[in-house]
């Protein structure tokens, strides 16, 4: 496989609207109703698909431990089970490669990806990904994904002289966009003000800084090159994976700063550019849908994936740059901060991404037609980063 | 064109309780299996792959993975079973897009013997209220498959006689002995000898003198949808060529390693590929020990690999030259997978 390759396929894809509670759908429905959804756009038969991997982190939210057991039961190609894959909130990429690794190495033909969560399934969002820490150490001090990307967003304030107004535009720009998106959980915009003068969580993360605690579900329909329709025709061409340690001290040794600068993910970023031939990402990438559970998960995410200098994600979006309109948007669908299902997160950017690239993502479609797409998932507190690129 | 996939390296320890911190035993155990690979050191390991389960531990096994050196790499956690972590793993390295992996699967199994949390595995709607926990559901598959009359009672409990002296007498699986009290009163075809265990397995698209050729799945869920209850049937399924494409796992091998939750699944598992009742005699099936007779839970699958490609490494005029793994897990081994090896130039 030279660089650029395609490596497989999105034949398919589906999501369903995000909410804070969906009482009236189990964990197996959401999946039934996504994967029904995604091989419908496809336009195969139910028997055609010969694979199935379910994207799931943490099982805590449902109380159901390897739910697979459970929620693929007479679903498309549930006989064919590839696996569960888990990479906290960055699993459906993940779970995306795999699958597009099945498919190109010939031991599938037609591999769905499925991925939900149901958030109101437990009284409270922070105990359930509790699991995060290590019971005896970790979990007797606050360290959580809040306080944690506190730390982070306190860091890049001090180094690079911004103040919360500078973070707050994100925040602006992405719920403005998650207006226009149907399946978007807050769709209503909020300004500088608004967001600078809600509630602080964890100084100087605020409550309009943080995605929603949802519910919702994805799929994705993964198929042979050969198989695509050429007029929707959308295709993986690399991805790249990069692990750090979970305890910020484990790092801090002299000149890592991984989890403070965004160059963990750009390790990732760069094996990815590297396998779908991308030199310069700021002029080869059209759109990029990056899962930022917090504002400045994005600004880091934007740098990290060389969208942007360090340093100058915060000032250029300040000035109006990586919105919809512009020649670099960046989460045109509103991002994980209009929702965020955990486990289905990383997946609706690919299935944003596909809507983008395809031109049918109806109102939230970004002005100018792009062919490159990135994709971009962190899990854990910062220690799981994958990253995708999709084109036409 | 796809890279061939082998076996570079492994290791693995299998004890009633780990000696040590689970941390410093993966430690040695990665170690080791990258020592045996050949490599210098764990750097040149593309990415890591972890199967383990977050529930077993109270802690998610993704953002503590760097206790198996996934830190500063890249990474994947398929924690549904063995097989379906090394497909991963495969298909990743057939297409190019890697050249060495690192598989490590742990379990803290002596905790399933004390509590057996995979109770929250189950629908929680309709199974879990009609008491189907692993065990009951283990006991129907048990009944169904002992009334189709295949295996008497007594051909199981020399099944399970001899896995057991097959695992304690392997000098790689030190001090596997005795029963978990758990399993008193329960029939030998439903007991399972929960150990703690960890694996760690080198693959690479560098040529080494054994070959993982084929890999092929097939599952059902928590209690079968159609009402199959024999993994000889879900194995059969898993090896049938689809797509008119010849499947290399569905050709008699030379070695056989079959692993299940449970005796009697196991059992009747072989049945795939062996006609006669009693294979299970034969040295070259479960030569070591099977699944059921040491589970560390969903990563055990991968002492079955480590035991075929080890007993193929050896080579030599008259040693096998192809082996069968298959990893059947869950409460009923509804999750199989089903890997071919074949030492090269055989």
């Amino acid at each position: 496989m030279s660089a650029g390759d395609p490596i497989a396929a999105v034949l398919g894809v589906a999501q369903l609207p995000m909410r804070t509670r969906q009482p009236q759908s189990t964990f197996a429905d959401l999946l039934g109703r996504v994967a029904q959804g995604a091989i419908a756009d496809a336009g195969v038969e139910p028997h055609e698909v010969d694979g199935m991997l379910l994207a799931q982190a943490p099982t805590t939210l449902l109380g159901v431990d390897e739910p697979q057991l459970w929620g693929l039961a007479g679903l498309p190609a549930s006989t064919r089970f590839l696996g569960r894959v888990h990479a906290a909130a960055a699993s459906g990429i993940a779970a995306f490669r795999v699958a597009c690794a099945h498919v190109a190495a010939g031991r599938a033909r037609r591999v769905l990806v499925l991925a939900a969560d149901l958030a109101d399934e437990v009284p409270n969002l922070a105990g359930a990904i509790g699991q995060l820490g290590d019971p005896f150490t970790e979990k007797q001090y606050p360290r959580t994904a809040i306080t944690a990307a506190a730390l982070q967003m306190a860091a890049y304030m001090a180094a690079h002289r911004a103040d919360e107004r500078d973070m707050a535009h994100v925040i602006v720009k992405n719920r403005a966009n998650g207006v226009d998106n149907e399946c978007a959980q807050l769709r209503k915009a909020v300004t500088l003000d608004e967001v600078v003068t809600s509630p602080p969580i964890a100084w100087p993360i605020k409550r309009l800084d943080s995605s929603p605690r949802t519910s919702g579900a994805a799929a994705v329909l993964v198929g042979a090159v050969r198989d695509a329709t050429p007029t929707r025709r959308v295709v993986a061409t690399g991805f790249g994976s990069h692990a750090c340690g979970r305890m910020i001290g484990a790092q801090m040794v002299p000149g890592h700063a991984g989890q403070f600068d965004g160059s963990d993910l750009a390790r990732a970023a760069h094996g990815a550019y590297a396998m779908a031939g991308v030199g310069d990402p700021a002029t080869a990438i059209d759109v990029a849908e990056v899962y930022a559970s917090f504002g400045i998960i994005e600004l880091l995410s934007i740098e990290g994936l060389r969208l942007a200098e360090p340093g100058e994600a915060a000032r250029r979006m300040a000035a109006g740059e990586f919105g919809r309109a512009s020649r670099l948007p960046v989460n045109p669908s509103g991002g994980a901060t209009c929702g965020s299902p955990v486990s289905a997160t990383a997946l609706i950017r690919i299935v944003e991404a596909t809507l983008q690239l395809r031109g049918e993502a109806g109102a939230r479609q970004v002005a100018r037609t792009p062919r490159r797409a990135v994709v971009a998932g962190i899990g854990g507190t910062f220690q799981l980063h994958e990253v995708g690129v999709l084109q036409t | 064109m796809l890279k061939p996939v082998c076996i570079a390296g492994a290791a693995s320890r299998v004890s009633p309780r780990l000696r040590g911190t689970l941390e410093s035993v993966i430690h040695a155990t990665v170690g080791q299996a990258v020592d045996a690979a050949g490599l210098r050191g764990v750097d040149e390991v593309d990415m890591v792959v972890t199967v383990a389960s977050d529930v077993l531990d109270g802690i998610m096994v993704p953002p503590r993975s760097e206790i198996a050196a996934s830190a500063g790499r890249q990474y994947l956690d398929v924690p549904s079973s063995a097989g379906h972590a090394i497909a991963a793993a495969t298909v990743l390295l057939e297409t190019g897009q890697l050249e060495r992996v690192l598989l490590v699967g742990w379990g803290e199994g002596h905790k399933l013997a004390d509590h057996d949390s995979r109770a929250i595995q189950a629908d929680p709607f309709h199974a879990r209220p009609l008491g189907a926990v692993p065990a009951a559901m283990a006991a129907l598959q048990a009944q169904r498959l002992l009334a189709e009359g295949r295996h008497s009672d007594d051909a199981l409990e020399a099944y399970v006689a001899l896995m057991h002296r097959r695992t304690a007498g392997d000098a790689t699986d030190p001090v596997v002995t005795g029963s978990p009290p758990a399993a008193r009163g329960v029939p030998q075809g439903l007991r399972t000898r929960w150990v703690d265990g960890v694996a760690a397995v080198v693959l690479t698209t560098a040529a080494h003198p054994v070959r993982l050729v084929d890999v092929a799945t097939a599952s059902r869920g928590y209690w079968p949808e159609d009402g199959e209850l024999d993994p000889a049937q879900w194995i059969r399924e898993a090896v049938r060529p689809h797509d008119t494409t010849p499947r290399p796992v569905a050709r008699a091998a030379d070695l056989l390693e079959v692993g299940a939750t449970t005796p009697v699944c196991e059992l009747h598992a072989i049945d795939a590929f062996r006609d006669d009742a009693m294979a299970f005699r034969d040295p070259a099936v479960n030569a070591s020990g099977g699944g059921a007779a040491a589970c560390f839970g969903p990563a055990t699958g991968l002492l079955r690999l480590i035991a075929a490609a080890t007993t193929l490494r050896a080579g030599g005029a008259g040693r096998p030259a192809s082996a069968t793994v298959a990893d059947l897990v869950g409460p009923i081994g509804q999750q199989v997978t089903v890997l071919r090896l074949e030492r090269s130039g055989a």
